[in-house]
């Protein structure tokens, strides 16, 4: 820590003052050991230090009475809220209990529970009779769907396999020509030899004569 | 509330660990976790800094509210609470400059000198106030509304909320020798104020260094 010398302040012997900013680290307990026990004795030499730390002392025991109270909810103006959050659940408390002293509706309460029964029973089956009604429309509306399908699926097969036909018949009437072009070209080159034959035999005997 | 909450947790994260969970994840638990540890020295600051300890409740959620905000610009390497402490400060200041603003439009007591600083100061006295500490307190409260912000806020900080003077620099971004020289000054001020309140019996109403502070980088 460092305790350097002010320069406008004056020596007293060899022993100089220690900056205010020292005496700042010395009274918040900031200070290392050493250096405590330097300030802490020149303090006792010192009447002027002693004096102002004195005063900084006094200072912070003020400071110190300025102590707060945390009352999260008791600080805020909310308990005018609850007494009267409170006085009104008192007095619907009172007027239910009242109603339910005063009144006699046993029969009525009988009769009312009977007559809701028979309405909310009512309400049931309607709207049963609703989903079912809307249950067979949209079973209709599912096959009739997926017999389009199938048609439309039977439709498309029945012309895959008449294309398939007509190409194979195609198909066919190229390979009988290809055979029948195959067969002349054969017959051809046979005749061919044997006109070549002939020729060879003729031109060896007109030789040998 | 939330101390039950708590002590349920398997294990307790560090502030910066859990403000980096706020932070990447959104983790509402570790949040919680830290408005549990920092509401209450949060709600002292802001009530020390603005002398309204009922307004004090709403800064602090406030506070929370804005570091939630700014979980983003939160850095790992520096510390949660110096990242929290300049958020409370700055919602501390822009208070205080409401309340100048108020105070000034609605000002009555115009070019007296001697006119008391009504400042944050109930003029109705409350009942509880008759005792002899809540006196004093009261007077420690407005002698510290007289102070200027630049050393009021090292003597909540030092003072009150225990921070190390190297701290409040690295909160308040000024050198640590500044701190300890401002914490002087006003220490020689209050003692000045306080004495002259007790032998007045009221706290002294002479102008003090209108000095404000800058809004501190989160």
């Amino acid at each position: 820590m460092q305790t350097t010398n002010q320069t406008n302040q004056p020596d007293i012997g060899d022993m100089k003052h220690p900056a205010r900013e020292a005496w700042m680290a010395y009274l918040y307990g900031e200070l290392s050991r050493k250096d405590h026990a330097r300030l802490a004795a020149h303090q006792k030499a010192c009447a002027d230090c002693r004096s102002n730390l004195q005063s900084w002392q006094s200072t912070m025991q003020g400071l110190d009475q300025y102590q707060l109270k945390h009352v999260r909810t008791s600080a805020r103006p909310r308990q005018p809220i609850l007494k009267w959050a409170a006085a009104a659940a008192l007095i619907l408390g009172i007027g239910f209990g009242l109603g339910k002293f005063l009144t006699n509706a046993s029969a009525d309460t009988v009769a009312s529970r009977a007559a809701l029964k028979a309405e909310i029973r009512a309400e049931l089956v309607a709207e049963l009779k609703q989903q079912k009604e809307a249950l067979d429309q949209y079973k209709k509306a599912a096959d009739d769907r997926r017999n389009e399908d199938h048609r439309l699926l039977l439709a498309a097969i029945g012309k895959v396999d008449a294309d398939r036909q007509a190409d194979y018949v195609s198909l066919r009437k190229e390979l009988e020509t290809v055979a029948v072009l195959t067969e002349d070209s054969f017959q051809q080159a046979q005749r061919q030899i044997v006109t070549l034959a002939n020729y060879s035999q003729t031109a060896g005997k007109s030789s040998n004569h | 509330m939330a101390g039950s909450f708590f002590n349920r947790l398997p294990f307790s994260l560090t502030d910066e660990q859990a403000m980096w969970r706020v932070k990447m994840q959104d983790d509402p638990q570790a949040f919680a976790q830290l408005v549990h540890r920092w509401e209450k020295p949060i709600q002292s600051l802001c009530a020390r800094m603005t002398g309204d300890i009922h307004r004090s409740e709403d800064l602090a959620q406030e506070a929370f509210v804005r570091v939630f905000g700014h979980r983003k610009d939160y850095v790992m390497a520096g510390r949660f609470s110096t990242f929290l402490w300049r958020i409370a400060l700055n919602l501390c200041y822009d208070e205080l400059r409401k309340i100048d603003r108020r105070r000034e439009s609605a000002l009555v007591c115009d070019g007296e000198e001697n006119e008391c600083d009504s400042r944050l100061v109930d003029e109705s006295p409350a009942p509880d106030l008759l005792l002899v500490e809540q006196e004093r307190a009261e007077m420690v409260r407005r002698a510290l509304l007289q102070l200027a912000e630049p050393y009021r806020v090292v003597v909540v900080l030092r003072h009150y909320e225990s921070l190390k003077f190297r701290e409040i620099g690295e909160v308040l971004e000024i050198p640590e020798g500044t701190v300890k020289s401002r914490m002087c000054e006003a220490l020689s001020l209050l003692n000045r104020i306080l004495s002259h309140s007790l032998k007045e019996g009221e706290t002294s109403c002479k102008p003090q260094i209108k000095q404000t502070s800058q809004t501190l980088a989160i």
